[in-house]
């Protein structure tokens, strides 16, 4: 099933682009502004659901299948335990930040260390958590 | 701290991260999950007794993550109790494993069983993270691990029965997460920590300028902790819970789950607030009452029912009453015979389930009336189911004889005769619910003689092994008592000295 | 207690007041869905009364470009911590969903009374 609707669909194909950008800045900025990885990916993944909510699943199967959004979500998750354990062979505890990564200066886009790589892997994590949800609970009918 | 001991600390951070890689395992066609679950809760053992080892020797392990100082950072605080129920939960996550193995595919389906290793390596990391963790939020956040873990594993069978189980269960447990958030809510408000340690400092002076707010949080906390861990009015979902799931899914919720909520509960009470709040507010005779009333009345009911996962749970409801009686007598040998109650009850509990779910997957049999017998076809499995209920009515070589003991002198320790006449009634009570069955069993053959048949050949190593495990265990921790007690005997004069 | 101090605190009391009304619609109403709005009540009067722990009137985002002493910041660590209610919340609603499918799929109905009807009429 789908919206047979050309208002609905011309409005998402407009601002859908803009949805996802802003999603992937939050990711980006997340040491710098308010959000982080879980709004972000919040955002990219209600993006994705807007998206097969107006053309219909199958076309968003194209684009990113349920299989390949339940991988990605487990590759987010040890994404983010894997960048744990690199501190434990310099000698730190797990998920120590300052002297194994660079904190580089602070304001500008690459500083931060841990923090920033964290939140890329928590904000695919989550937009693909938010987008096998939506497909596990009502996708396989829609 | 060298590189072992670092990844023995993580071990709930390694099981989440195993429950990641399963599904990418999964996803490439691999085949041998269930041999590669074993190898990783041989991992998870394998690292606690690397603690045991390190707590022995060192003394206890603070671990800071990401090299965050308290009150600041999240700690693991692993002492020797700590340690004890950390290889408690592995080893026996271990023996189920091994025994899940043989009967998976009885009610579990083939597609889902890859789920059903994730969902039972989520639940064991927040179990592993609920006992070390030294942080109230972590606490919380691993409780919620746990609750979405356990229903997981009941609804996994995916009848009728076990998914209208799950949610009365899932939304009482979520109930029960609400008010413990709030209370870490009101705890953080009047003490400015979420450290358990720092949060006990400052709760002495928050305790004299906001009482108010200090007892609705302690209210709060304890609902919500002794709904999780089934308390007597609070036990309402259990039964239908422990009943529907999955045989083996029983073992771990009977013998870890609650236990895991009363060992933070105990943590909570004892060094969140301290004893002087403890005995101004009325919590304490509030608990020693509940645990009377779920020790007789859980009882009574075990000694209803007809079906014999039904009557195991029951029981359990009555033992939860034992554990929480030895913690709110508030002297020293009650306290040391609650919290070994939970190490004991936790061993004899999953070694009954296990030798019931072996009867009913063999045989099919669920109604205790229809036991006659079976001690002359599986004769070994009764033996151990025996030695299990022995163990729970308190026969002294066995290990629940000596909880039973200390929890006995504890109330007589806190002069309170009346409670050491319950303990007495129970144990009669337990008596007549557990010795029918093995009566039933292994002396009424039914009309013709039969003769014992030992199940060796017909039964599986990976069955019978984890149930021979346990049963040592039983021996040997009622035996020499000193073992378990060595661990429990640090963390009692410390909660009650503070 | 007089009414200035509850006016002074009025985020508190509206958490209790709303965590009171989800808990009465958990406990009494028989629709599972709506059981399932009542648990998302409950947690987000527990995310009000977080956050308000950690609010100050008039306090600026703990960002901090050019320190300054006289600023007063916003306690970010409940509203941290909050997020992570928020992602659990959003799992445990996930998860009781799918229950409630798995529910109407098997008996038919989502009203706990008539579950309860069908299932005395079955034993």
């Amino acid at each position: 099933m789908k919206f047979e609707d050309d208002i609905v669909n011309t409005v998402t194909r407009i601002i859908l682009p803009f949805i996802t950008l802003f999603g992937l800045y939050l990711i980006i900025h997340v040491h710098l502004s308010p959000g982080g990885g879980f709004s972000g990916g919040t955002v990219v993944g209600a993006g994705f659901v807007l998206f097969s909510l107006s053309f219909g699943i199958s076309i968003q199967e194209k684009k990113l299948s349920h299989r390949t959004s339940a991988l990605l979500e487990s590759y987010g998750g040890l994404w983010y335990v894997l960048l744990g354990f690199v501190a434990l062979f310099y000698g730190y505890n797990f998920l120590t930040n300052d002297p194994v990564f660079g904190l580089g200066q602070s304001g500008s886009l690459f500083s931060s260390g841990l923090v920033i790589l964290v939140n890329i892997g928590l904000g695919v994590k989550v937009a693909s958590t938010i987008i096998t949800l939506f497909d596990s609970l009502g996708g396989e009918e829609l | 701290m060298n590189l072992i001991v670092h990844l023995s600390v993580l071990a709930p951070v390694f099981f989440i991260a195993v429950s990641f890689l399963i599904p990418v395992l999964n996803h490439y066609k691999f085949e041998k999950i269930g041999l590669l679950s074993l190898i990783f809760a041989g991992w998870g053992t394998g690292s606690s007794l690397v603690l045991v080892y390190h707590v022995m020797t060192r003394g206890p392990i603070r671990y800071y993550f990401g090299s965050w100082e308290p009150p600041w950072g999240i700690e693991f605080m692993i002492g020797r109790f700590e340690v004890l129920m950390l290889l408690l939960v592995t080893l026996l996550y271990l023996l189920v494993i091994i025994y899940t193995r043989s009967f998976i595919q009885e009610e579990i389906k083939p597609k889902v069983v890859h789920w059903y290793y994730i969902l039972l390596f989520l639940l064991e990391a927040s179990l592993i993270g609920m006992i070390a963790t030294n942080d109230l939020f972590n606490f919380f956040v691993f409780l919620e691990i746990c609750a979405i873990g356990s229903v997981a594993i009941i609804s996994v069978k995916d009848d009728r029965d076990s998914i209208e189980a799950s949610i009365k269960y899932l939304f009482l447990n979520s109930i029960g997460s609400a008010f413990v958030l709030f209370a870490i809510g009101l705890i953080y408000m009047v003490t400015g920590h979420l450290n358990i340690p720092y949060a006990g400092e400052s709760m002495v002076q928050a305790a004299a300028l906001f009482p108010r707010t200090v007892n609705m949080s302690l209210v709060f906390m304890f609902l919500g902790l002794a709904l999780k861990a089934a308390l007597f009015p609070l036990h309402i979902w259990l039964p239908d819970a422990y009943t529907s799931a999955p045989h083996h899914s029983t073992v771990i919720l009977a013998g870890l789950v609650g236990k895991a909520y009363i060992i933070g509960l105990v943590k909570i009470l004892f060094k969140v607030y301290n004893i002087e709040i403890l005995q101004s507010s009325n919590l304490l005779s509030l608990i020693l009452f509940l645990s009377v009333l779920a020790i007789i009345i859980g009882s009574i009911f075990a000694i209803g029912q007809k079906k014999v996962k039904r009557m195991l749970a029951y029981s359990s409801v009555a033992q939860v009453g034992y554990i929480f009686l030895g913690v709110g007598l508030l002297t020293e040998s009650g306290l040391t015979g609650g919290l070994l109650h939970i190490f004991n009850h936790a061993l004899i509990k999953s070694l009954l389930f296990l030798a019931a779910g072996v009867i009913i997957y063999k045989t099919g049999i669920e109604d205790l009336e229809d036991f006659q017998g079976v001690g002359y076809r599986f004769p070994l499995t009764m033996i151990f189911f025996s030695l299990g209920a022995l163990a729970m009515v308190g026969i002294p070589p066995l290990n629940g004889f000596m909880s039973k003991w200390f929890l006995a002198v504890g109330t007589l320790q806190a002069d309170k005769p009346f409670l050491l006449g319950v303990i007495l009634l129970s144990s009669f009570m337990n008596g007549i619910y557990y010795l029918p069955i093995i009566i039933r069993s292994f002396f009424s053959s039914g009309t013709e003689k039969v003769r014992y048949e030992w199940e060796f050949s017909r039964l599986d190593k990976k069955v019978w092994v984890p149930m021979m495990f346990i049963a040592a265990a039983l021996i040997v921790s009622g035996i020499f008592p000193n073992i378990p007690l060595y661990f429990i005997n640090k963390i009692v004069t410390e909660l009650l000295v503070l | 207690m007089n009414l200035t101090n509850i006016m002074a605190n009025f985020y508190y009391v509206a958490a209790i007041i709303f965590f009171l009304i989800g808990l009465y619609i958990m406990l009494t109403h028989p629709n599972l869905i709506k059981k399932v709005i009542g648990m998302n009540i409950i947690d987000s009067s527990i995310f009000l009364f977080f956050v308000s722990v950690g609010y100050i009137e008039g306090g600026k985002s703990p960002i901090i470009e050019n320190p300054s002493p006289l600023t007063e910041f916003v306690n970010p660590l409940p509203s941290g911590l909050m997020l992570t209610g928020i992602v659990v919340s959003v799992s445990i609603t996930a998860f009781a969903l799918a229950l409630i499918i798995r529910i109407y799929q098997e008996y038919g109905t989502i009203n706990v009374e008539e579950i309860v009807k069908i299932r005395s009429e079955e034993e």
